[in-house]
Parts: structure tokens; C-alpha cells; sequence
């Protein structure tokens, strides 16, 4: 009994202590392999820089589809640019966020992701044939009659072009751009495939240009800048060694804390406080959470979170050892008795957690996601781990004398 | 265990409390709240000067600011180790308040720059906050208050009973109350950040008063004859050594985490502090003083109506 709960003790401790060792170090077996947590974790742009602007479409109800579109748009013009790390995303009904790590100047990223523009095909005598929502591509071409713009329509708007360039056939059709003229290609042939071919570019530059303008196009409506921040590389990084040493030293003075008051339920609940920051990490790193400042900090918080949950069962344990109870009875009722209170506790601060990850943006949604998952994860290590360890080191019959669960006098206890 | 006979001061401690709420608003009638941009709209930028400047260049850098962009109070802080300085500032279009243009913003900065000799790379950070995202951004904060408020008085009704319930939200308040104080008094810039701290308080203040509340039921449970006053002295002696540890931990993290850390984890760290240590206060003197004599007038009126009928 007493050599199985050693066993028991130490197998617990050598798990989690291989547990960490994968997620902060990785860990390769022949051609498997577990990538450490540091180098998959997504950081936020407070965190590395960077640039983040948040647009928001100038017309009162677009459709979901409309904003879906309009990301798909940013993101392609951020493609293009070589900006693979950016992120363009919903935000709410009506904005899209668009972060840019390592880019220094807003307004210059505010440049290339470009200005929304109107695009317009209108007949001769300017009526309006399809206008850049019906445009699915366009893309620069080479061809032997030199440079030209290859576009391509929906279903609806193919079928629009196939009437016009059938009513137009050798005449003109003006490409508008905001209402200006930018081209104006005359019909050569009834077009039914919705594919058109803009020619007479000057160079491929001129061709390129036209083709991204008419791709801005497709959008039925513009996009506003309302907010735009830059975050300096040397900023984040300095943010988050500060933040990291701030932790740990808060961390190791909680488990300070923690021996010093509850001298060996506290040496254990240090242990389960290991595995909590494991899981956490391993959660936010490998589930691709975006790690903000905010974010470390709600980590940090639930940490203590994580400790109050022993302390409750800790000083119920105490009391009923006080009042005589054996050792594991005594823990018995601690944790069981406790239970209600942490309970109760943990599940009113996953409502704020929540309404907070509801109703928050950006860096705020960051805290709010490591401190809902921090809160279970915490709730979780506190009664399984601790009581697991506890009951295997009180099972070895090793700490029988009273003064190591905190308390006074020199007491054998029955285990 | 102590002895402490928490129900018999109680008086002492709701007037400190109104004393320091009624502190708050008399400063929030004269000055009001230091509210960032991340409310009021405009551009913040943040600048290594390599050298802590004096309260006189300070100054001086408050007249360029508003040489240049027309801020009518313009804001210069400094910030970490002082070599730093945060500039709040917006320009004015009619009625409304905007971020500083590009041109505007080259202009400050360059001016400041040729004075202190700087490069470009010591425009740190900045900021372009639009005058919708603020307004929203206070509606979400007023908003997430009572959502969350509500959802956990009926949880806590569920679980508890009504009276738990609202007397433990009204500790929530009280603590918000506290900690809006604390910024209005020294002026303490009042940003998004401000609210995620704000709503984490809401979230970790009930844990105390809950695991009060639960001691209270549990012991009316067993002992059943007792006093209302002794039990519910009794019930906070035995939690009071708890909710000082657990406190404690969480004051200790987070007193790290604001002597070490950079601008923005300070300004989280700092609401927190305010709002945990008054959370633990609140949820000994606040809380239970309230449900005791809300539960004492509910019960002496059970008694005093059968004598009438």
C-alpha cells in the first residue's frame, strides 16, 4: 500500500514534469514529432508589432456575404503584397480588422490594401450593363496583341455582358471608375463565356493596375478607416519579456506562499499549479489562441484562481483536522465541503469571462478567451491533480505528524 | 481561529464606504474623468527621448502639441522609465474631434524630434482611434456591467436565494464604484483597458463573497438555533483567514506585474489592484453587512406580525 502510493506519487509528479518538458521544449521520437509551444504559439501584434487598422463598410446593413467578400478582398491584396502573417477578420456585422505584423507606418499599409473603388461597364449612351460586384476576377495578361486586363463575370453578370456586347457589337463599352473613364474597349465579338478581355495597355504595369482596381471594384460598397494603431517590434518584445519575468517571479512567490501557509497540501497544490500552466499553455498554444498582452495577463490571473481553489479546500481541511478528524477523513471533507464554494466561484467569473469574450474586441477578447479557459482548466487541476497527489503522499504514511498540513501542535494523526 | 465581531462595526464601515463614493463623485462633479483616446477619440503617440524630461519641457511639449495640432488641453505623460513620453492629441474639424492626419502627425513629431535630437524609430507606437469606435466602446462597457450583473444575481439566486444574490452585486458595484473613484481622484487615464479590468473584478470580488455567503449556508444549515448576529460572525471568522490568503496571492502577481511591466500591462495591473482589494473588503464588510440587515428586518418583521394581527 504505502510503496504503490509512492509509486502512485511520484509517477503523478514525473507526468507533469514530462508534460512540461513537451510543450516547452518539443519533443522528436524518429519522424514524430511535437513541436514546442514557443514555436507555434500565435502572438498578437501588442506582442511582436506591427500594424492594425479596422475598416468599416460605408452603407447601413451590408449582408454577410457582402463583408465576407470584402476580407476575402483584403486578404487577397495582402497576398499580394507578400503580408503571408496578416490577418484580415470580421468584427461584428459592419468592420473588418486587419492586422499586419512588422509593418511600422498605418498609412502606408492603408495605401496598398488601397481604397475601395466603384467600377461601373456602361454602354454608349451610359446605361448601366454590370457594375465590379459581378466581376469574380481580374488579372493582367500577356497576349501577342500585348498587354491586356482578363476579367471574369458571375453567372448574372455574364449574362448581362452577353447581351450588351450583342446590342453594342462594334461599338464601345466604358469601363468607369468612380464615375471616371479609365477605358473604353470597343466590342469586337458577342461575349456568352463571361470571360472579357480589356486590350490597349501601355505595359503590364498600366494592365496590373487596372486589373487590381477593377478587383477593388467588386465590392458594392466603400471602406472607411476608423481606427488604425502601430506598435513598435522593440515595444512588443520588450512587453513581453517584461510581462514572461513578471509572471514567473509573481508564480514562484505564490508558490512561496502557498509552502509557507499550507507547508505540504501547498507543496502539492504548487504541483498541480505545474500541470494548470501546462494545459493552459499547451491549450492557447497548439488551439492557435492569439496571445496578447491582455492574454498573459488573464493567464497570470487565473493562476491565482487556480490557487484559491486549494486554498478554500486547504483551510477546510485544516478546520477539520482541528476538530479531530483522521488525516484522510479530514481531507475528505475539505475537498468535498469546499466543493460548493468553488463551484459557485468559478462558474460566476466564467459569466464575466464570457460576456466579456461576447462583447469584447481585439486584445480584450484575448483576456477574456485565457481567462474563461484558465478558469476551468484551473478548476479542473485543483480538484483532480491535487487530490490525486494528496491522497497518493498521504497513502505513503511518510506525513503523519499534524504540523505538516499547517497545523500547530505536534499531533500524530491517523492516516 | 479569531474572534472578531465583524456585524457589531459594520456601521463604521458603510459610512468609509459612502465617505470615499461620496469623495468620488465631488471629483468627478469638479474634474471628471481623464478619459483616453480610446474614448474621446484622437491619435496617441508614444516617443523614446532617450532622457527624462522636466515638468518645464513637459510643458513646453504640451505648447507644441498645441502649436501644431489646435488640442485645446493636449496630454504629455511620461511613461515606464521616464525617458518615455505618451502624447494625447486630436484635431478639431467643426464640432467634431478627429485622429491627427499623417501631415499633422510628421509635423509633431519632427518638431519634437529636431529638439531632442531623435530618429525615426523613436516614434515607438501610435494610435488612430475614430470617434465611433468610442462611443461604442463605452456603451460595451456599460453594457458588459449589467449583463454580467444580472447574469450572476440569478445565478447566485439559483444557487442562493434572491437576497444573496443582490447584496452580492451590490458589493460588485460598490467595488466598481471604488476603483472609477480612485481614477477620477489622481487623474489616472481611463482606457479599453480600464473596462476588461473593470469586468475581471466583477468576475473575481463575488469569488469572496460567495465563499462567505456559502459558509453562512451551511452553517444555518447545522446550526439552525443560533443567533443570527453569532452566526453569521461566526461564518466570517472561519472564512476570513481564506479570503486573505487568496487575496494575497493574487495582490502578490499582480503588484509584480505592475512594478515590472511595461505601459500597457501597468495600466491593467493597477484597476486590478484597486479593484481586488476592495473586492476582498467589500465582500467581509459590504456584502454580508448588507444580506445581515436585510435578513435581521425581514425576520423581525415575521415576528412583529402575528403580534399585531
Amino acid at each position: 500500500m504505502q510503496n504503490k502510493s509512492l509509486a502512485q506519487f511520484l509517477i503523478g509528479c514525473l507526468v507533469i514534469a514530462f508534460a512540461f518538458y513537451i510543450v516547452f521544449f518539443g519533443l522528436n521520437i524518429g519522424t514524430a514529432s511535437i513541436p514546442s509551444v514557443k514555436d507555434v504559439i500565435r502572438y498578437g501584434l501588442d506582442l511582436k508589432g506591427g500594424v492594425y487598422i479596422v475598416y468599416e463598410a460605408a452603407k447601413k446593413n451590408p449582408t454577410k456575404r457582402e463583408m465576407e467578400s470584402a476580407v476575402q478582398l483584403i486578404r487577397t491584396r495582402l497576398d499580394m503584397r507578400n503580408f503571408y502573417d496578416a490577418t484580415a477578420t470580421l468584427q461584428g456585422s459592419k468592420r473588418i480588422r486587419v492586422e499586419i505584423p512588422g509593418v511600422k507606418d498605418p498609412d502606408e499599409a492603408i495605401q496598398y490594401i488601397g481604397r475601395t473603388a466603384l467600377i461601373e461597364f456602361k454602354g454608349p449612351s451610359g446605361d448601366l450593363i454590370v457594375s465590379g460586384r459581378n466581376v469574380v476576377d481580374a488579372y493582367a495578361q500577356q497576349t501577342t496583341s500585348g498587354y491586356v486586363v482578363a476579367l471574369k463575370f458571375d453567372k448574372e453578370g455574364a449574362k448581362k455582358f452577353a447581351e450588351a456586347t450583342r446590342k453594342y457589337l462594334r461599338q464601345n463599352i466604358g469601363i468607369y471608375l468612380d464615375g471616371k473613364l479609365i477605358s473604353n474597349p470597343v466590342v469586337r465579338a458577342e461575349i456568352d463565356n463571361g470571360e472579357a478581355v480589356i486590350e490597349g495597355m501601355k505595359d503590364l504595369e498600366e494592365a496590373k493596375t487596372l486589373a487590381q482596381q477593377i478587383k477593388a471594384g467588386a465590392l458594392p460598397f466603400a471602406l472607411n478607416v476608423i481606427e488604425s494603431r502601430a506598435i513598435g517590434p522593440s515595444l512588443g518584445n520588450e512587453a513581453l519579456r517584461t510581462t514572461l519575468k513578471a509572471g514567473i517571479i509573481g508564480l514562484l512567490l505564490v508558490f512561496l506562499f502557498m509552502i509557507i501557509f499550507y507547508r505540504l497540501p501547498g507543496f502539492i497544490a504548487d504541483i498541480a499549479l505545474v500541470a494548470y500552466v501546462v494545459i493552459l499553455v499547451a491549450i492557447v498554444g497548439y488551439a492557435k489562441i492569439t496571445l496578447t498582452l491582455p492574454g498573459i495577463a488573464g493567464i497570470i490571473l487565473s493562476a491565482g484562481m487556480a490557487v484559491d481553489a486549494n486554498i478554500l479546500i486547504f483551510a477546510r481541511m485544516k478546520e477539520e483536522l482541528r476538530a479531530g478528524k483522521t488525516l484522510k477523513a479530514a481531507m475528505d471533507a475539505g475537498f468535498r465541503r469546499a466543493l460548493n464554494a468553488v463551484i459557485d466561484s468559478n462558474i460566476t467569473t466564467i459569466i464575466a469571462g464570457l460576456v466579456l469574450l461576447f462583447l469584447g474586441t481585439g486584445p480584450i477578447k484575448g483576456f477574456a478567451w485565457t481567462l474563461t479557459i484558465g478558469i476551468v482548466v484551473s478548476f479542473f487541476t485543483a480538484i483532480t491533480v491535487t487530490r490525486f497527489l494528496l491522497v497518493s503522499i498521504i497513502n505513503t504514511g511518510f506525513f503523519k505528524d499534524i504540523r505538516w498540513y499547517g497545523g500547530k501542535k505536534t499531533r500524530e494523526v491517523r492516516a | 481561529m479569531t474572534n472578531i465581531d465583524f456585524m457589531g462595526k459594520r456601521k463604521y464601515f458603510y459610512v468609509l464606504s459612502i465617505l470615499v463614493m461620496v469623495i468620488g463623485l465631488i471629483s468627478y462633479i469638479i474634474q471628471g474623468f481623464n478619459y483616453d483616446i480610446d474614448f474621446t477619440g484622437g491619435t496617441v503617440l508614444e516617443i523614446n527621448l532617450h532622457k527624462v524630461p522636466s515638468a518645464a519641457e513637459i510643458t513646453d511639449l504640451e505648447k507644441l502639441t498645441k502649436q501644431i495640432t489646435g488640442t485645446q488641453t493636449p496630454i504629455v505623460r511620461k511613461i515606464e522609465d521616464g525617458k518615455k513620453i505618451m502624447i494625447n492629441a486630436h484635431e478639431v474639424h467643426g464640432k467634431k474631434r478627429t485622429e491627427l492626419s499623417k501631415e499633422t502627425r510628421d509635423k509633431l513629431f519632427n518638431a519634437i524630434a529636431k529638439k531632442y535630437n531623435l530618429k525615426k524609430e523613436d516614434l515607438i507606437s501610435y494610435q488612430n482611434v475614430g470617434a465611433v469606435v468610442s462611443s461604442e466602446l463605452k456603451s460595451q462597457a456599460v453594457w458588459a456591467v449589467i449583463i454580467a450583473s444580472i447574469l450572476m444575481l440569478i445565478y447566485i439566486a439559483i444557487r442562493f436565494e434572491f437576497k444573496f444574490g443582490t447584496t452580492a452585486v451590490i458589493a460588485l458595484l460598490h467595488d466598481l464604484l471604488i476603483m472609477l473613484t480612485v481614477y477620477t481622484l489622481f487623474k489616472i487615464p481611463l482606457n479599453s483597458t480600464f473596462i476588461a479590468a473593470m469586468l475581471t473584478v466583477l468576475g473575481y470580488s463575488i469569488n469572496d463573497t460567495i465563499v462567505v455567503f456559502d459558509r453562512i449556508r451551511e452553517n444555518r444549515r447545522i446550526q439552525g438555533k443560533m443567533d443570527l448576529k453569532d452566526l453569521v460572525n461566526l461564518s466570517m471568522n472561519q472564512t476570513i483567514g481564506r479570503s486573505l490568503s487568496t487575496a494575497a496571492t493574487v495582490i502578490i502577481v499582480l503588484f509584480v506585474l505592475y512594478l515590472m511591466g511595461v505601459q500597457s500591462i501597468k495600466e491593467f495591473a493597477l484597476p486590478l489592484l484597486i479593484g481586488i482589494t476592495s473586492g476582498t473588503y467589500s465582500s467581509i464588510f459590504i456584502a454580508t453587512a448588507l444580506w445581515f440587515d436585510w435578513e435581521r428586518s425581514t425576520r423581525k418583521k415575521l415576528q412583529t406580525k402575528p403580534k399585531r394581527a
